[in-house]
């Protein structure tokens, strides 16, 4: 007598044989493949990814941390893609080919994710322009004589260097010129490790170790010139930055 | 088929004309012509002075040696002090030799070749006046300078000082002669000049007298030449680098080195720096 073969399960079970056991999981798969339905096949669910795209970039523009354009190169190319394929989804309502549409919502939901995350790694390590918030200038100074520029930071512009940048100029434009011969050296390094370079001349840069914890950084400097020379002193560019 | 030939060679003819004219943007420099005109001081001896017809001092020898590098000649021609910038910038002159200061607003008007000397800002007093022998000794004492000058900007800071303003520098030199001002302070390689005139033999220049900053000559030139300013500069950079420049100064001013031990050091300039001052809109380290 051959024994009774073991009924065959049933069709619609299939999908959720190789991970599911037992009933919740069999829910499980149901919700999903509803959902899955819904946005490949809803005429509201092409707005998705559109509308996420949109999310984020509100959000990121809310946040928006400034300094240098260049920092987020990466940030604007997953943007773009993002929108790009969103309105894509948006526009093909009735594909050919159901594939086409996973794909767009698809792509449109990682770029946003991938350009949120881009933008996080910036606003925590990238550059900060700081030019508005550091003292802006200190006019008519004559040979030696100290000047302190002060910065306030807030808790989420924490970086451990500044880099500044210094326009010496004369302070009568009627009056010899002593700009060629002017120089600024920092009196003493903030915090850790010696500034680069130690002196600049107009138009030059400092990049100077700060305490990342400080909410307050303040740079003693000393300007060097000629006798009978008066000198007006402008921070043209400040960026914090992580070393 | 020879109309058609003609039609093409003329149109060639064209673009290579077109090509031509784009290509050149630079005027014609300055230093082909068998004349530059230069515009010099007519009332400084020592820097700059007209005796008879013969313009004579620093400048009009520095003028004189840097154009013959260039195979050029002067054309010599007085300028008054506050009108040495629109002499270049109008076109009236093609240079100015004429102890003139660079500064940051000249710079952007003129572009300037130099320094070929330094100097600082002094005081002359008549020889039988010795109240003034330090800068607080100028408080309440009517000092002189000429108009178009960085002096009578500097000595207007000078607090207690009774500012005399006068239109030339022999102006200001009559009236020290006359008693009607106490002193005439201007840069002192020009205060020398006077006292070693033969024509002025009562006045000195007191030395250690040093009123704010270094002045640098330069020779100023119209801008949009840069091809010919760079020329000049490299002149410039020869002569300095020579015993030339030794040589006329002490010729022509024998009595700054009598009168200061340090001369060449307040008063030579550096050829390195001639990069920092030379042919920019704005002078830079």
């Amino acid at each position: 007598m051959t024994p009774r073969r073991p009924p065959r399960p049933e069709p619609e079970h299939l999908h959720n044989e190789a991970t599911a056991t037992g009933d919740h999981s069999i829910a499980a798969g149901n919700i999903r493949n509803v959902v899955i339905r819904w946005a490949l096949q809803h005429p509201s669910a092409r707005w998705l990814p559109l509308l996420l795209a949109c999310a984020a970039l509100v959000v990121t523009g809310t946040a928006w941390p400034d300094g240098p354009a260049s920092q987020y190169v990466l940030w604007g190319a997953l943007v773009a893609v993002a929108l790009g394929t969103a309105a894509a989804r948006v526009l093909v309502q009735r594909p050919r080919d159901a594939r086409i549409v996973a794909t767009l919502s698809l792509v449109s939901v990682l770029a946003t994710v991938g350009a949120w995350l881009a933008f996080r790694d910036v606003a925590t390590h990238g550059e900060i322009d700081a030019t508005g918030k550091i003292t802006s200038k200190a006019p008519d100074l004559v040979d030696g004589a100290p000047l302190t520029l002060t910065l306030r930071v807030s808790p989420g512009e924490a970086r451990d260097a500044l880099r500044l940048t210094l326009a010496i100029d004369d302070h009568d434009p009627t009056a010899p010129t002593c700009r060629p011969v002017s120089s600024v050296a920092l009196t003493s390094p903030p915090y850790g490790g010696a500034a680069t370079p130690a002196a600049i001349h107009d138009g030059g840069t400092f990049d100077i170790p700060v305490d990342p914890q400080a909410r307050t950084v303040r740079i003693d400097l000393t300007l060097h010139t000629d006798h009978g020379c008066r000198m007006d002193i402008t921070t043209t560019e400040a960026t914090l930055h992580n070393a | 088929m020879t109309t058609r030939i003609t039609r093409t060679a003329a149109l060639l003819a064209l673009a290579t004309l077109t090509a031509t004219a784009c290509g050149t943007n630079q005027p014609p420099s300055l230093f082909t012509k068998g004349q530059v005109s230069v515009g010099v001081k007519s009332d400084q001896p020592g820097t700059s002075y007209l005796d008879g017809y013969d313009f004579n001092g620093f400048d009009i020898t520095v003028a004189r040696q840097l154009l013959k590098k260039l195979g050029t000649e002067p054309n010599f021609a007085a300028v008054p002090s506050e009108r040495r910038t629109t002499a270049v910038t109008e076109g009236r002159q093609d240079l100015v030799i004429a102890t003139f200061s660079i500064t940051d607003e000249r710079s952007a008007k003129v572009d300037f070749v130099g320094p070929y000397a330094t100097t600082p800002q002094g005081v002359m007093v008549r020889k039988d006046d010795h109240r003034i022998k330090n800068l607080s000794d100028l408080r309440g004492k009517s000092v002189c300078a000429w108009s178009g000058t960085t002096s009578g900007t500097a000595l207007q800071k000078i607090p207690g000082l009774v500012f005399s303003g006068k239109t030339t520098a022999d102006g200001c030199v009559r009236a020290l002669e006359n008693h009607q001002v106490d002193a005439v302070s201007t840069d002192t390689v020009i205060l020398y000049g006077f006292a070693q005139s033969k024509q002025y033999p009562n006045l000195k220049v007191v030395p250690g007298i040093d009123i704010d900053s270094t002045n640098r000559y330069g020779i100023a030139m119209q801008k949009g030449h840069r091809e010919d300013c760079y020329k000049l500069r490299d002149a410039l950079r020869d002569y300095l680098n020579s015993s030339d420049w030794k040589r006329d100064f002490t010729t022509e001013l024998p009595v700054v080195p009598d009168a200061d031990a340090h001369w060449e050091a307040h008063y030579k300039p550096n050829a390195d720096d001639l990069d920092k001052y030379s042919c920019r809109d704005k002078p830079a380290p």
